[in-house]
């Protein structure tokens, strides 16, 4: 069998997945048995030239980490769609946005503004911002532009699979790897991960109790072996699908959603609010205002990596004033 | 004004553009790096709540992520005005070494190695890791894996993951370690001491 044809890429994130993809270690070892790189920007020194250099479909397969914040991110989504006979969100901010979809409760300008001015470490008396075109003594210099809204990959080009994770674990990969080894990839649209919630796979004891205060999780030493949520700690695990293996919980943390949402499940908020309300024990409207008032953030805390998947999207632009 | 660029620039963790422009007898007139990308945390981290910082800025970066854990930690500290408990200190410094030393592995081997060992005029296309462990032999790629594993390791059970760590609050940890778990750790770092 010929080996297959590789591609992994980086758009708008940290390069967490693709330590990721080092750490399945000496299995890395087996993908390049099985595979060839084409191009991976953290490792290897393929340029863009290389890879519209290729005919389209000439990359068997491409793990694309990384949102759509930028017209470049969105540029080399495109341009890797085209060459890629299978091309997987991989990682949480390609499959619903991840932390760089908190930007959406923002927009370009206040962010390019508070980042290169207002904030308090910068010194830039003249107010200098990044330019699209920057035109220089020697000729024209050209950024990409800053997207007011975080996108999602499948919201920008179709993708054939989604491998969630903030990063994916690598039990994840390695079993992705096996399956392109064997050419036993699942059907097309899947989620690489179990379909159940966190909730499945967190080994704290569930005892049907009601809440009936907020607690943020530095203000509690929670009891070790209990349901954080059932303990007053917000825990995102009943609305986010499964496949870490509770990592976070196991070390005493409560759950942020980093899986996105399970099977079935369009908004990973919505039906957050929907657990959380039904745990909630409150004798009259009063008391359901103050709980609700005790969980700080909650739209940040709710859809800290899928907001750009959410049915909200974003932030509501301020309308604008007409005279 | 002709031009070379070099986009993307690779073998490091961000984005970045090189464009070089030369004069008509090909001397560099002048070279340019930009940064192509901006996620803006200093803004959306705002209205966020303090103690979700160590959890929020680790995404800064996924090669160091231990780094920024660690300092949002200690801002929390700062915030609350508490100081961490002598054990705490133990392990959020236990979990730092061990970040340093991925960190460093991972850079040393896995993106800067390949120019010292292979060489700025090898082939671009072997000049990686996958090239350096075919020069080097499988023997001292798979001990090269191996120690960075370990760092990792100790890191993943600490801070719940090596990539992105959770374990910071203000004014401690939210987990301790067991005896089992310091005897691992400690075979781990002498081996690391001697790779």
């Amino acid at each position: 069998m010929d080996k297959l044809k590789l591609a992994l890429y980086w758009a708008g994130s940290c390069g967490g997945c693709d330590v990721a993809v080092l750490d399945i270690n000496d299995n890395i070892l087996k993908l390049a048995d099985i595979a060839d790189i084409l191009f991976w920007p953290i490792a290897l020194d393929f340029k863009y030239t290389d890879v519209e250099g290729m005919d389209d479909n000439y990359i068997d397969v491409c793990l694309f980490n990384g949102a759509i914040i930028t017209s470049e991110n969105e540029r080399i989504a495109r341009l890797l769609r085209a060459k890629s006979k299978i091309l997987i969100a991989f990682g949480s901010c390609s499959c619903f946005g991840g932390i760089p979809a908190l930007a959406n409760f923002s927009n370009s300008a206040d962010i390019m503004n508070y980042s290169y001015i207002a904030a308090p470490s910068n010194d830039n008396p003249t107010g200098t911002l990044p330019q699209v075109l920057t035109k220089v003594d020697e000729g024209i210099l050209e950024l990409p532009a800053l997207y007011d809204t975080v996108r999602t990959l499948a919201q920008v080009v179709p993708v054939e699979y989604f491998l969630p994770g903030c990063p994916p674990p690598v039990s994840l990969i390695i079993d992705l790897v096996d399956k392109l080894a064997k050419n036993e990839l699942p059907a097309i649209g899947s989620t690489l991960t179990p379909e159940k919630t966190v909730c499945d796979e967190c080994p704290l004891k569930k005892e049907n109790k009601c809440i009936s205060k907020i607690f943020r999780p530095h203000e509690l030493i929670p009891e070790p072996e209990r349901c954080l949520l059932e303990q007053g700690i917000i825990c995102c695990g009943p609305a986010t699908r499964s496949g870490c293996g509770a990592a976070c919980i196991k070390a005493g943390m409560p759950c942020r959603g980093c899986f996105g949402p399970p099977e079935g499940i369009t908004d990973q908020g919505a039906k957050l609010v929907s657990s959380i309300a039904s745990i909630y024990d409150a004798e009259n409207e009063d008391e359901i205002t103050r709980m609700v008032n005790e969980i700080v953030d909650p739209a940040g805390t709710f859809y800290r990596f899928a907001m750009a998947d959410s049915i909200l999207r974003r932030k509501r632009f301020q309308e604008k004033t007409h005279e | 004004m002709n031009k070379i660029t070099i986009d993307p620039i690779t073998r490091l963790e961000g984005h970045g553009k090189i464009e070089i422009f030369l004069t008509q007898d090909g001397d560099v007139a002048n070279a340019y790096l930009q940064v192509p990308e901006l996620r803006g945390f200093e803004k959306f981290c705002q209205g966020r709540p303090v103690e979700e910082m160590p959890r929020i800025t680790t995404r800064i970066c996924g090669v160091c992520p231990g780094a920024h854990h660690i300092a949002s930690t200690k801002a929390t500290d700062a915030v609350y005005q508490v100081e961490p408990t002598p054990t705490a200190k133990k392990i959020r410094d236990l979990f730092y070494c061990a970040h340093m030393i991925h960190s460093h592995a991972a850079h040393f081997y896995v993106l800067a190695a390949p120019d010292f060992v292979l060489g700025p005029t090898s082939n671009p296309k072997e000049r990686n890791i996958l090239g350096l462990i075919a020069k080097l032999g499988t023997e001292i790629g798979l001990e090269v894996i191996k120690h960075r594993a370990f760092a990792q390791e100790i890191q993943a059970v600490i801070g719940g993951k090596a990539t992105h760590p959770v374990c910071g609050l203000p004014g401690g940890m939210s987990k301790a370690i067991i005896e089992e778990e310091r005897k691992d750790f400690e075979e781990k770092a002498k081996s690391l001491v001697d790779f």
